[in-house]
C-alpha cells in the first residue's frame, strides 16, 4: 500500500486528487495540507509516508521549501511536484530541491495514479523540454566556482536518454532505440533527478562552507543552509 | 661711442711719447736706408696705403725721430696699436723685432697690435732713430698707425687689451660659433625634416672656416695660399648657405635659384682651389666678391620684402641682423678705404655672431613653441577623448535602454496578439457556448483543454531556449499523444531527428505550430477519423530549395460532410502566406490532407 499525502492550497483540486487516490486500491491517502505550515507539521511528525504531492504555489511559502524539508529529514519519502504547465524552470528547480517527479494538474485520475505507482517503482516522468533544460543547465553549471568533485556525473546511458529526449523522441521510442524497456527509461530519468538534487545540495553546502556559514565539525543540521538558486 | 670705449687715449701714469710724424721711402732694401737719403718724404701717421699710395705694392720704409731726455732706467718698449703685421722694426740701427708674418709669406693679419721691448742701453739720450719696414699685405693695404714709445709697464696693458680684442676675441668667437654650428647640426640630425637647421648649421660652420682661417692661421699647418682657399671657400659657402637657410626660414623652396647658387658656390670653391696665387687676388675681388655681394643683396632684399609683407617678428629680426652685418661691413670697408680711422676696430666679424645668436634664438623659440603646442594638444586631446568617450557611453546606454524597451514592447505586443488570437477566442466561445447552453460537458472540456494547450504553446514561445521549431514540435507531439491516449483515434507520428532548422524561430515557429494545431484539432473534432497521421520531414529537391514539410492527414469524412468552416481554412492560408510557407489542402470522403511546406534557410526568414 502506497501511503500518499497532499500539499495543495486549492480545495477543488485537493478534492480531485484525494478522490483519485482513494479510487485506486494500491494507495492510501494519509494526510492533506493546505499550506506550508501544515506541511511542515506533517513532516515534523515523522508520519510514515511514501509519496508527498506538493504544489509549488502555496500561500505561505514555496513548495520547494517543503520538498527540501522532507529530504533534509533523510526519510525515504518521495516527493512529486504538482504543476499546471510543467514549465521546465519550476520543475527542474523542484527537482534540484529534491523532488523526483512531477504531475500535471490536468491529468486524469488514472494518469495520476499511474504516475504515483511508476514513481514508487523507480521511474520518474520526464518531458522533452525538461530534458533540454537539464542539459542546458549542466552545460552552464560546470563553469561555476564549485570544483569538479561536485559536478553531476551521468552515466553514458543516462546521457543518451537525455539527448534523445531533448531531440523530441518519446520514452517508448527511446526504449526501442536503446533496446530497453520504457520503465527503464523512466528509471534513468529518476536517477538523473536524484543526481541533480545531490549535486545541488553539495553545491549549496560548498557555497555555505565558502561563506563560512557552516562548520565541518558542527555539521549542517545546526544552521539554515541558504536555499539554492533555482 | 663705441670708439670711445675702446679708445687708447687713456693710460695711467708713465712717460709715453706719441709719434705721429714720419718720413717714408719706398725701397726694397732689406736694411734701413741711409738717414740722409734724399728720397725720404714726409708722412703723417696713421698712414693707410689705400689713401696715401693706392695701387702701389712697393715696400715701404718709415723713419721716425724722437727725443729722450735721459736714458731710462726702467724697461721701455715700442707699441704699435695697429699695423699690418709684415713689419720689421729697427731702433738706432739695431733690429728689434719682426711681425709674425714678416719672414714667412703667411697671410698677414691685417690690423693687429704689435709691441717690441727695447734692450737696455739701446736708447740714447737725445735723438733716437726708429726705422720701420712695411711690406704689402695683399689684398689689404699696408697700414701704420701711430707709434708709442714709452715705459713698458704702461704700454703693455694697452697692448694686451688691444690684442685681446683684435685677436683673442675673434678666436673665441670662432670656437663658439663652431660649437653652435655643431650643436645645431646635431639638432637637425634628430629631426631630419627640419632642413632649415641643417642649412643654418652649414652657414655657421662655413663662416667659422672663413674666420678661423684668418685668426687661427698660425695654428694651422696650411700654407698661406691654402688658408686663403679655405677662407674664400668658407666665405662663398657662408653666403650661399645663408641664402638657402633664409629660403627655408621663410618656408619657400625655389629650387631653380638654389641650384644656381649651389653651382656658383661649387665653381667658386673650385676656382679658389685651382687658380694660382697672383690671379687669385683678382679673381677674389672681381669674381667672388661681386657674386657674394649680389647674393647678399638678394637675400637682404627678400627678407626685407617678406618682413614688410608678413610683419612677423622673426623675419624682421633676421632682416635686422643682416642689416647690422651690412652696416658693419660698410664700416670696415670705409676703414680699409681710409675714410674711417683705422685705429678703430673691424666690426664685420662681430656681426656674424650677432646674426647667429639671433637666428638661434628664433629657432629655439620656434621649437619650444611647437613643443608647447604639442603638449597643450596632448593634454587637451586626452580631455577631449575622455569627453567623447563619456558621451558615447551615455548614448550607447541610452540606445540600449531604448532598444531593450523596444524589444520588450514588441514581445508584449506579440504575447497580447497570441493570447487574443488563441486563448482569448477559445475562452470567449467556451463562455458563450456554456451560457447558450448548446454545448455538452465533453465538448466544453475539449474546448477548454484546447485553451490550456494554447497557453502551453504561448509559454513555450516565451522561453528563449524553447523557441525553436523542433522544441515546439516535440512538445506538441507529447501533448497530442497524451490527448489521444485512451481515445478512438490512433496517432501515427514517427519522430525523426530534424537537426537544426534554420529560419524557423520565434514568431515563425509559433505560426507553424498554430497551423499544425488548427489542422490537427479540425481532424480530431470534425473528421470522425480513426487514424491521424502526422509527418514532419526535411525534403531535398533538385528543383526546390530545401524545405520542411509538415503533413496532417486523417482518414475521415472530408470537408463536405464535416462541419469545417471556410473561415478556419482561410485563417490557416493567411498565416501560411505570412510566414512564406505553402499550404495545400486536399479533401475527399477518404480523408483530408493538409500539407505545409516551409522553405529552410536564412532566405526563408520573414
Amino acid at each position: 500500500m502506497i501511503r500518499v499525502a497532499i500539499v495543495e492550497d486549492d480545495s477543488g483540486y485537493r478534492a480531485r486528487l484525494s478522490a483519485a487516490i482513494a479510487a485506486d486500491n494500491r494507495m492510501q491517502l494519509v494526510a492533506t495540507c493546505a499550506d506550508c505550515a501544515e506541511a511542515f507539521e506533517l513532516i515534523g511528525s515523522d508520519a510514515a509516508l511514501d509519496v508527498l504531492l506538493v504544489d509549488l504555489g502555496l500561500p505561505d511559502g514555496s513548495g520547494a521549501d517543503v520538498i527540501r524539508a522532507v529530504h533534509r529529514r533523510g526519510s525515504a519519502t518521495e516527493t512529486m511536484v504538482l504543476t499546471v504547465f510543467a514549465d521546465e524552470r519550476h520543475v527542474v528547480g523542484a527537482i534540484e530541491a529534491g523532488a523526483t517527479g512531477y504531475l500535471l494538474k490536468d491529468e486524469s485520475p488514472a494518469e495520476i495514479a499511474a504516475g504515483i505507482v511508476e514513481l514508487v517503482q523507480g521511474g520518474s516522468p520526464i518531458s522533452s523540454g525538461i530534458a533540454r533544460y537539464i542539459i542546458k543547465r549542466m552545460q552552464v553549471k560546470p563553469e561555476a566556482a564549485a570544483p569538479s568533485k561536485t559536478s553531476v556525473h551521468l552515466t553514458a546511458k543516462e546521457k543518451d536518454v537525455l539527448e534523445l529526449l531533448a531531440k523530441g523522441f518519446s520514452a517508448p521510442e527511446i526504449g526501442t532505440m536503446l533496446a530497453i524497456s520504457t520503465h527503464t527509461v523512466f528509471s534513468h530519468a529518476k536517477q538523473i533527478y536524484r543526481k541533480l538534487a545531490v549535486h545541488n545540495r553539495s553545491e549549496a553546502v560548498y557555497e555555505a562552507m565558502q561563506q563560512g556559514l557552516i562548520d565541518v565539525h558542527t555539521g549542517v543540521r545546526e544552521l539554515d543552509v541558504p536555499p539554492a538558486q533555482s | 661711442m663705441l670708439l670711445m670705449v675702446f679708445s687708447l687715449d687713456a693710460w695711467s701714469g708713465g712717460q709715453v711719447i706719441v709719434l705721429d710724424r714720419a718720413s717714408v721711402h719706398a725701397s726694397r732694401s732689406a736694411l734701413p736706408p741711409a738717414a740722409e737719403d734724399m728720397r725720404w718724404r714726409l708722412q703723417s701717421l696713421p698712414d693707410n696705403w689705400n689713401v696715401s699710395r693706392p695701387r702701389s705694392d712697393d715696400f715701404l720704409w718709415y723713419q721716425l725721430r724722437f727725443q729722450v731726455d735721459e736714458v731710462p732706467v726702467r724697461l721701455w718698449s715700442i707699441y704699435f696699436p695697429s699695423v699690418s703685421s709684415r713689419v720689421a722694426v729697427y731702433l738706432n740701427g739695431y733690429l728689434l723685432g719682426e711681425g709674425t708674418s714678416y719672414r714667412e709669406l703667411s697671410r698677414p693679419a691685417w690690423q693687429q697690435p704689435y709691441s717690441v721691448t727695447i734692450p737696455q742701453g739701446l736708447l740714447k739720450r737725445g735723438n733716437n732713430l726708429l726705422q720701420i719696414r712695411l711690406m704689402p699685405a695683399q689684398p689689404f693695404p699696408g697700414y701704420l698707425g701711430r707709434v708709442y714709445v714709452g715705459e713698458d709697464h704702461t704700454l703693455r696693458p694697452l697692448f694686451a687689451k688691444r690684442f685681446a680684442l683684435t685677436v683673442n676675441l675673434p678666436q673665441m668667437i670662432v670656437v663658439l660659433m663652431i660649437a653652435l654650428g655643431v650643436s645645431v647640426a646635431m639638432l637637425w640630425w634628430f629631426r631630419r625634416s627640419e632642413t632649415q637647421y641643417l642649412w643654418f648649421a652649414l652657414t655657421v660652420l662655413a663662416w667659422s672656416a672663413y674666420d678661423g682661417a684668418q685668426f687661427f692661421g698660425d695654428f694651422l699647418p696650411f700654407s698661406i695660399h691654402t688658408r686663403d682657399e679655405i677662407a674664400t671657400s668658407g666665405l662663398i659657402w657662408f653666403v650661399v648657405c645663408l641664402g638657402i637657410f633664409s629660403h627655408r626660414f621663410l618656408g619657400v623652396t625655389p629650387r631653380g635659384l638654389e641650384r644656381v647658387m649651389l653651382v656658383g658656390a661649387g665653381l667658386g670653391t673650385l676656382a679658389a682651389v685651382l687658380v694660382p696665387e697672383p690671379a687669385f687676388k683678382t679673381l677674389r675681388v672681381v669674381g667672388v666678391d661681386v657674386f657674394l655681394l649680389v647674393l647678399a643683396a638678394y637675400i637682404f632684399a627678400r627678407l626685407v620684402w617678406n618682413a614688410l609683407k608678413r610683419r612677423s617678428v622673426p623675419v624682421i629680426l633676421l632682416a635686422g641682423c643682416l642689416l647690422v652685418g651690412l652696416l658693419f661691413g660698410l664700416h670696415d670697408w670705409l676703414m680699409i678705404m681710409g675714410w674711417v680711422d683705422l685705429e678703430g676696430y673691424l666690426w664685420l666679424h662681430l656681426s656674424a655672431p650677432v646674426l647667429f645668436l639671433a637666428v638661434t634664438f628664433i629657432l629655439n623659440r620656434r621649437m619650444t613653441r611647437a613643443l608647447d603646442d604639442a603638449e597643450h594638444l596632448a593634454l587637451h586631446l586626452e580631455d577631449r577623448v575622455r569627453e567623447v568617450a563619456e558621451q558615447f557611453e551615455t548614448r550607447l546606454a541610452q540606445a540600449r535602454v531604448t532598444e531593450r524597451s523596444a524589444v520588450l514592447d514588441q514581445e508584449r505586443a506579440r504575447i497580447m496578439r497570441d493570447m487574443h488570437d488563441g486563448v482569448g477566442g477559445m475562452l470567449v466561445s467556451a463562455v458563450q457556448a456554456l451560457e447558450g447552453g448548446f454545448v455538452s460537458r465533453e465538448e466544453l472540456a475539449q474546448e477548454l483543454r484546447g485553451a490550456v494547450d494554447e497557453f502551453r504553446l504561448i509559454i513555450d514561445s516565451l522561453d528563449p531556449e524553447q523557441c525553436g521549431l523542433v522544441e515546439l514540435l516535440a512538445n506538441f507531439r507529447a501533448r497530442l499523444t497524451r490527448r489521444l491516449q485512451g481515445g478512438t483515434i490512433t496517432l501515427d507520428w514517427p519522430w525523426r531527428d530534424l537537426g537544426d532548422l534554420p529560419g524557423c524561430e520565434g514568431q515563425q515557429a509559433i505560426d507553424i505550430l498554430r497551423i499544425l494545431q488548427e489542422a490537427t484539432t479540425n481532424s480530431i473534432k470534425y473528421a470522425r477519423a480513426s487514424r491521424l497521421t502526422l509527418r514532419a520531414e526535411r525534403v531535398h529537391d533538385t528543383t526546390y530549395p530545401e524545405r520542411l514539410e509538415l503533413t496532417v492527414a486523417d482518414d475521415g469524412v472530408g470537408f463536405a460532410a464535416g462541419q469545417r468552416s471556410g473561415k478556419g481554412l482561410k485563417n490557416m492560408a493567411y498565416r501560411a502566406a505570412r510566414i512564406g510557407a505553402e499550404l495545400s489542402v486536399t479533401s475527399s470522403d477518404q480523408g483530408t490532407t493538409v500539407t505545409l511546406a516551409m522553405p529552410l534557410g536564412a532566405a526563408a526568414s520573414q
